[in-house]
């Protein structure tokens, strides 16, 4: 081949330069070769534990998280992704200012690089919590940022026993290696001793099966675990294990023993602090039915967290074991007359909702006594109803709260939706605060005496301190074009709420700077809001006198 | 299909003129320096045009440039028509009739799933409570004769059926339980196609005495609850539901002149719960919608564009219908069109207009 045959011809040359020159001016005019663009700042917190590492893959992917929890002098990096708003193209080489507010106030500027990304690690030497901003100091305006927050601790080993009850088909050993709840783990272990921060196993757990049990766990209650170990057995014998545990519990460490609890892990819990009453194992129930192990154990708790708690059933399990059809579905607020907008599109959400969650619930089996114990109206919550938690424990529930609106396009013309359907963290609906309800649909509030949620979504106990309960809104508002006739994006949104019953163990939700805020009641954050995990840490610094 | 014909006919035109033929949407660069090296003599000869369109080009690949899309929207809009008025939605799986005023809905499970088996009735109270009812002989009998049922089909038929139910409470008192059983007398007259039905019904707590007057007379009398979705009882002949084409040029004509008057009451009690249970009043939609009309417009003119779609049957048993519209906009003097596509729905007793579909939906 002639090596010259590609040569430009010399009027060519000019020609090309022409064009090129005049598509520039051409194009210039358009929005996005405008001189001053507008910039979208998006921050990211590097996370090992949480497995976050601010790549680009992950900006790509929208799996970065915006917050961290750290001990003082130890460093935290912060990245931030710069694209210009109308294109979606990184902004290279823009000069940038990272403010930090709060316990560590102070500025850092630095450049993008040829990706548009930027990072800045800093050493944080004050306990509290920093809110970190970034902008452009020129060449870009700001059209949307976000901000970082991270949470400063100091290094402490403050001994007080914290036992955590997974969910239904969980695994005891997932959580004490920290795979789930990370962020809250992550909150606990920079104040408390880690060694007293303990998983329960189910008496057919998982990890028993993979012989990965945590230690003091005491074994499976059947010889046939390779089959049997699915973490599906009955709430009222895992009940009594969990008294027997926080018995051995506060016998080792002598202080009174915190309880964690995860969906089913909170039913558990609940049956325990009702004095296992409907146990089918006990030998020696004395007269009101009670079995001796769980009363004599709950002395021994000081406080119980519920955490997306299965209180008074999930609906997904009346579904799932035939007893009633999805398309029935009726509660607080949801029900064909008290949410007529929604009379048209409920039988479709409800399918949507019941076929995105059942899947990846991986089972349960529902002829399994978990799942049996998990429908409403079971005789474990009917028997559990009917016994109070003692008032020497202080009950704090979080339970997602998803909530509908409905916009209609009537042609050109936008009606904007002004009811709202809600919807629970889509496995348990939120439903009623008091103990004895029996929802027919099943529930996960638990506030007994307690007044209507304020407008973050916070209620206590009217009298007394006993109860405290954050209903977790996540508020959606999707037009019902994109329900009917096909399920669009803005309800897959939905679906994909950090709140949902799925999600709330993971980073999305429990991030530092995460959208899942909640009130702030301990005024230790220094905001009126705050987010999840560092809450819970407060409060128990706050019964602990660390703060 | 047509629209791929459509761009490979417009090539081959343009191959066959020797001009460069309309590029479709993100072309490679580099296909367009091949392009203008090919042509590099006649560039020489002739190199304002060319220069012009290779400007323009770059320019736009530049400057991100999204063509004009509306001809395409509305061709895909039709096929899209088209595909759902095609749409064999099979075998019905459910019936569903809902009485918006009495607040009492009824459910017939026509074919066995999963959760719910053959016949199953659920009648909802205004309560919210429900009283249900399976394996009864005449209700299976009616689910499989509605499961076959095209919803044009002329059919009308009214039975009573006595026997066993349950009342699922939707919020019992502490400490009972949600499930009761109880002795049901149900009237149901279906009419239409089985889109209109009357259901009448009584129950009482079950005991052996009732029960037994019950199986010996089997007559609905005095009924404690009523669910009319356009029939009013077990003889008279249901409504004479609207063909799509009526109802939709109906809710078209009402538009046009609620947006010329400012009078929105027809337009109201014409739309689906979906927005009346939200904006409760009349007074306070109109207002919504002259808010609607100062902001983007008063439509002027919605002419049909062709037939709506037959009637359909989602899964959930919902009867709608699909029509589209050309519809005409002035804003401030300035006129324009646009195709819509808007859904219609049977509520109770008749069709309400349900929502069209905006920019980003799944129409």
């Amino acid at each position: 081949m002639d090596p010259t045959s590609h040569r430009p011809h010399p009027r060519s040359r000019t020609l090309l330069f022409a064009v090129v020159a005049a598509a520039v001016l051409v194009a210039c005019g358009l929005p996005s070769c405008n001189p001053t663009a507008g910039a979208q700042l998006t921050i990211c917190a590097v996370d090992s534990a949480q497995k976050s590492d601010c790549s680009a893959s992950a900006f790509a992917a929208h799996s970065i998280i915006a917050g961290d929890i750290r001990t003082v002098s130890s460093s935290q990096v912060i990245a931030v992704q710069v694209l210009d708003a109308a294109s979606r193209q990184p902004m290279p080489n823009l000069p940038l200012r990272f403010t930090i507010g709060g316990a560590n106030a102070s500025t850092a500027d630095v450049q993008s690089d040829s990706t548009g990304m930027a990072t800045l690690t800093y050493i944080g030497t004050h306990p509290g919590t920093d809110t970190i901003a970034v902008a452009p100091t020129s060449g870009a305006t700001v059209r949307s940022a976000t901000t970082a927050t991270i949470h400063w601790l100091k290094t402490q080993s403050v001994v007080h026993p914290i036992l955590f009850v997974h969910g239904i088909n969980e695994n005891a050993n997932v959580l004490q290696r920290q795979e789930e709840w990370t962020t809250l783990f992550e909150a606990l272990d920079a104040t408390y001793e880690r060694t007293d921060i303990e998983t329960f196993c189910f008496v057919d757990d998982r990890a028993y099966r993979d012989a990965s049990a945590p230690p003091h766990c005491p074994g499976p209650t059947t010889a046939d675990c390779a089959t049997k170990c699915i973490s599906q057995s009955s709430v009222d014998d895992n009940a009594v294990e969990l008294a027997k545990r926080v018995m051995d519990f506060h016998t080792r460490i002598g202080k009174p023993v915190t309880l964690m609890g995860y969906s089913m892990g909170s039913a558990i819990i609940r049956t325990f602090l009702a004095g296992c009453p409907n146990s089918p194992t006990q030998t020696d129930a004395d007269a009101n039915g009670r079995a001796d192990v769980c009363e004599a154990a709950l002395p021994f708790v000081d406080q119980a967290y519920f955490l997306n708690g299965v209180q008074q059933g999930s609906w997904l399990m009346t579904v799932k074991r035939g007893v009633d059809d999805a398309s029935n579905l009726t509660g607080d607020g949801i029900s064909p007359f008290t949410s007529l907008a929604f009379h048209s599109v409920l039988p479709v959400l409800e399918q949507f909702i019941f076929d995105t969650v059942k899947d990846r619930l991986g089972g349960p089996d529902p002829t399994s006594q978990a799942a049996v114990d998990l429908t409403p109206q079971s005789p474990n919550i009917q028997a559990h109803n009917r016994f109070p938690i003692p008032n020497t424990i202080q009950v704090y529930t979080f339970y997602g709260s998803v909530q509908l609106t409905l916009s209609v396009d009537i042609f050109a013309y936008h009606v904007a939706g002004t009811q709202t359907l809600p919807l629970g963290d889509l496995v348990l609906l939120a439903q009623s605060d008091s103990l004895a309800s029996t929802p027919r649909w099943g529930g996960a509030s638990l506030c007994d005496a307690c007044g209507s949620p304020d407008a973050r979504g916070y209620h206590a106990s009217t009298i007394g301190d006993q109860y405290h309960a954050w209903a977790l809104i996540d508020a959606h508002d999707v037009n019902i074009a994109d329900i009917i006739p096909a399920v669009g994006q803005t309800l897959q949104a939905t679906a994909g709420s950090p709140v949902q019953h799925l999600n709330i163990s993971q980073p999305v939700a429990q991030a530092p700077g995460s959208g899942v805020q909640v009130e702030d009641i301990t005024h230790l954050s220094g905001n009126p809001t705050t987010d999840m995990a560092y809450e819970i840490l407060l409060i128990l610094m706050h019964h602990d006198g660390l703060a | 299909m047509r629209s791929s014909h459509s761009r490979l006919s417009a090539r081959r035109r343009a191959r066959a003129t020797g001009g460069i033929p309309l590029l479709p949407r993100r072309v490679p660069a580099r296909q367009i320096l091949q392009e203008l090296a090919r042509r590099r003599p006649r560039l020489e000869r002739w190199p304002t045009l060319p220069i012009l369109l290779a400007v323009l080009a770059l320019a736009l690949l530049l400057g991100g440039w999204t063509p004009r899309t509306s001809a395409v929207a509305a061709q895909s809009s039709a096929s899209a028509l088209a595909a759902r008025q095609q749409l064999a939605s099979g075998p019905r799986t459910v019936a569903r009739w809902f009485d918006p005023a009495g607040r009492t809905a009824m459910v017939l499970a026509l074919l066995g799933s999963q959760e719910q088996v053959s016949g199953t009735l659920t009648f909802t109270l205004p309560s919210g409570d429900v009283v249900q009812a399976q394996k009864l002989g005449p209700l299976l009998a009616l689910a499989r004769e509605l499961s076959q049922l095209s919803p044009d089909a002329t059919f009308d038929a009214a039975t009573t059926v006595c026997g066993p139910a349950t009342l699922l409470v939707a919020k019992p008192a502490s400490g009972a339980g949600i499930e009761q059983q109880v002795n049901m007398v149900l009237g149901v007259h279906i009419g239409q196609g089985g889109l209109l039905a009357y259901a009448g019904l009584n129950y009482a707590e079950v005991t052996p005495i009732l029960f037994a007057a019950a199986a010996s007379s089997c007559v609905l009398t005095s009924p404690q609850y009523e669910m009319k979705a356009g029939c009013s009882d077990l003889k008279s002949p249901c409504t004479a539901l609207l063909t799509p084409a009526q109802a939709a040029t109906q809710y078209d004509q009402s538009m046009v002149t609620a947006a010329a008057q400012g009078n929105w009451d027809t337009v109201y009690a014409l739309t689906g719960q979906a927005v009346t249970a939200q904006y409760s009043s009349t007074a306070a939609f109109g207002a919504l919608m002259q808010q609607q009309v100062q902001r983007v417009g008063r439509i002027t003119a919605l002419t049909p564009a062709g037939a709506p779609s037959a009637i359909q049957l989602n899964a959930q048993g919902q009867a709608y219908f699909v029509a589209q519209d050309n519809m005409t906009l002035d804003h401030n003097g300035s006129t324009s069109q646009k195709l819509i596509t808007s859904y219609y729905v049977l509520e109770g007793d008749g069709w309400r207009f349900w929502f069209s579909c905006g920019a980003g939906s799944h129409c």
